[in-house]
C-alpha cells in the first residue's frame, strides 16, 4: 500500500444552509492513530461521514485508498456514537456484530462459515464473547460501545473511524476501551473523534483540531498547548493514564 | 360448546377462522417492523388511502381488492419517496392520504348503486363473509410477505437498525425500506377483510408490541407476534358468536387485553428483577 489511506483537499460540507466543515485539508497515512478533537458542533462528526461517504462535500475532493469513498467503503469500519441506538430494538449482540457481515452484492446470502469464524473473532477481541447471546437492551454502556467496535471490526476494515467512542461510559472503562485501540493499531489505522481531550492526548499519535476549519494539527504530545488555542483558554488536561484517578 | 358444534356445523365460521389465522400470520410477520420503526401513523394513512381505492373500483365496476392493492402501495411509495428520497417532512402528508383516501372512497361508495352496505363492513370489517376465494387471496398474499420476509430478514433488521451501516455496506437502502413499505401496504390489504380499515391499525401494532416485551430478536417478536395475534383471532370469534357482538372489533379488544395482560406481567416481572439484583 503505497500513498494516503486518505486524503481531503480543501473539503467544505454540511446539512442545510450550513458548512460544518470549511477548507478541509488533511491526510491520513497507514498505521496512524489519529485523533479528531474540537467544541461540539465544530463539524467533528460531518468529517468522519465525509470520509465514509455518507455526506458528499460540497466542494474539495476527498480519496480514500486512492478512489472514491463510495469505492473503498468496505475497507472501511464505523463505529458510531452509541446514544444514537435504540436501546428497545430487538436484537442479540451476535447478530449486531453480524451486521458487518452483510454485502449489498450478495443480498439474499446466509452467514456462512467465515462469517460467523469473523463475528466471534471480533467479540473475543472486544472481550465481550460471553455477551454474544444477550439482547442489547441489557447491555451497560461499556458493553455496548464494545460492541459497536466488535461490529466494525467484524468487517475485517483497514481503517476504522470511531464518533466518541467514550461518551458513554465512566473513566475506568474509557481506559479500557483506550487500551483495546493501541492494540487494534498495530495492525489498523484508526481515527477517533473525541472531546475528551486527555484521553486522546494520551494516546493517540497525532492530534488535529477541528472548529469549522482545521485549527491545529501536531503530534500527540505537542496538542496540549495548541488546544488552548482551538478552545480560546487554558486547558487543563486530566491524565486519565496515572492510576483509577476520580471516577 | 356451543361455538364448537356451530364451528363444525357451519362453513362460514371455518372461513372465519381461517382468515383470521392466516391475518395473524401476516401481522406478525409485518408487525414487528412497524413497532420497532415507529410507522404506525403511516400504516394508518395507508390503511385509509385503501378505501380510496376500493371505492374507485367499485365505482367502475372493477375488483374491489385490486383497487385496494394499487391505493395501499401507491400511498406508502408516495410517502416514503417524500421521506426517503426527498428527505422531507412525511408527517403532513400522512395526514392529507389519511382523510383524503377516506373521503374519496366516500365519496365514489355513495355515488355507486347498491353499495352503501358495502361502507361498513370495509371500515369494521366482515370476517363471517370471507369465502373461499378471498381466502385463497389472503394465502397468496401471505406468501408473498413471507418470502420476501424470508429472503431479506437481515438487510431489514440492518436497515430498520442502522441506516448508516447498511449503506455502508453497500446495501439498496432505498429500495429495501420501500419494499418494506410495500409489504406493510399489502398486509393491510390482507386485514381489510377480517377487521376493516379503521381496526387494521389495532392488529399490526398491539400483538407486536406485546410481543416486543418477551422477544430478543426481531424473527422471535415475529413468532410471538404470530401466536398473539392467532389467539387474538380464534378468542375473538369464539368470544363473539354466542352474544353476536361485531367479530372484527371483538378480535381487536381481545388483542388489546393480550397487550395490557402483557404489559403487566412485563412489569411485574422487571420489578422482581430489580429487586432480586439491589
Amino acid at each position: 500500500m503505497t500513498g494516503p489511506v486518505v486524503e481531503l483537499s480543501h473539503v467544505t460540507a454540511g446539512y442545510a444552509g450550513l458548512n460544518a466543515i470549511e477548507d478541509v485539508s488533511l491526510s491520513i497515512v497507514q498505521g496512524d492513530f489519529l485523533a479528531l478533537v474540537g467544541p461540539n458542533g465544530g463539524g467533528k462528526s460531518t468529517l468522519l461521514k465525509v470520509v465514509l461517504g455518507l455526506l458528499e462535500p460540497r466542494a474539495g475532493t476527498v480519496r480514500v485508498f486512492g478512489s472514491s469513498p463510495a469505492v473503498s467503503r468496505r475497507r472501511l469500519g464505523y463505529v458510531p456514537q452509541a446514544a444514537r441506538f435504540d436501546r428497545d430494538f430487538p436484537i442479540s449482540v451476535n447478530d449486531l456484530v453480524a451486521q458487518a457481515r452483510l454485502d449489498g452484492a450478495h443480498l439474499f446470502a446466509r452467514s456462512s462459515a467465515a462469517d460467523r469464524a469473523a463475528v466471534a473473532a471480533a467479540l473475543e477481541e472486544m472481550r465481550i464473547a460471553h455477551l454474544a447471546r444477550r439482547s442489547v437492551a441489557g447491555l451497560s454502556g461499556g458493553e455496548l460501545q464494545r460492541a459497536l467496535i466488535a461490529r466494525a471490526l467484524a468487517g475485517e476494515p483497514e481503517l476504522l473511524l470511531l464518533d466518541e467512542p467514550t461518551a458513554s461510559v465512566d473513566a475506568r472503562m474509557g481506559e479500557t476501551i483506550y487500551d483495546l485501540l493501541v492494540r487494534l493499531n498495530a495492525r489498523i489505522t484508526l481515527v477517533v473523534v473525541s472531546h475528551d481531550i486527555g484521553f486522546v492526548t494520551a494516546h493517540a499519535g497525532r492530534v488535529a483540531c477541528l472548529n469549522r476549519t482545521l485549527v491545529c494539527h501536531a503530534p500527540g504530545a505537542l496538542a496540549t498547548e495548541a488546544l488552548s488555542h482551538l478552545y480560546g483558554g487554558p486547558v487543563r488536561v486530566i491524565d486519565h493514564t496515572s492510576g483509577g484517578g476520580a471516577h | 360448546m356451543e361455538f364448537l358444534s356451530a364451528f363444525l356445523q357451519h362453513a362460514f365460521l371455518r372461513n372465519a377462522l381461517a382468515a383470521g389465522l392466516l391475518a395473524a400470520l401476516g401481522c406478525g410477520l409485518i408487525g414487528p417492523f412497524v413497532v420497532v420503526r415507529r410507522i404506525s401513523s403511516l400504516t394508518g394513512a395507508i390503511a385509509h388511502a385503501v378505501l380510496g381505492g376500493m371505492g374507485i373500483a367499485l365505482y367502475f365496476g372493477g375488483p374491489p381488492l385490486l383497487g385496494a392493492i394499487v391505493a395501499a402501495v401507491g400511498a406508502a411509495l408516495l410517502i416514503g419517496w417524500i421521506g426517503l428520497v426527498r428527505k422531507e417532512r412525511e408527517d403532513a402528508l400522512i395526514g392529507a392520504i389519511w382523510a383524503t383516501g377516506m373521503a374519496v372512497g366516500i365519496v365514489f361508495i355513495a355515488k355507486t348503486p347498491g353499495y352503501d352496505t358495502e361502507l361498513l363492513s370495509y371500515l369494521f370489517g366482515s370476517i363471517l363473509m370471507v369465502d373461499s376465494s378471498q381466502l385463497w387471496g389472503m394465502v397468496v398474499l401471505d406468501a408473498v410477505i413471507a418470502a420476501a420476509v424470508a429472503l431479506l430478514y437481515r438487510p431489514f433488521v440492518a436497515v430498520s437498525f442502522d441506516e448508516e451501516l447498511a449503506r455502508l455496506r453497500g446495501l439498496p437502502v432505498v429500495a429495501l425500506q420501500l419494499l418494506l413499505l410495500v409489504l406493510v401496504s399489502l398486509t393491510v390489504v390482507l386485514l381489510i377483510r377480517v377487521a376493516g380499515l379503521v381496526l387494521v391499525l389495532a392488529l399490526l401494532t398491539l400483538p407486536s408490541a406485546a410481543a416486543g416485551h418477551w422477544a430478543r430478536s426481531l424473527a422471535g417478536m415475529m413468532a410471538v407476534a404470530t401466536l398473539f395475534g392467532s389467539v387474538a383471532a380464534a378468542g375473538g370469534l369464539w368470544i363473539s358468536y354466542a352474544p353476536d357482538l361485531p367479530a372484527g372489533a371483538t378480535i381487536v379488544l381481545v388483542a388489546a387485553a393480550l397487550f395490557l395482560a402483557s404489559l403487566a406481567l412485563r412489569a411485574l416481572r422487571d420489578r422482581s428483577v430489580s429487586r432480586a439484583s439491589s
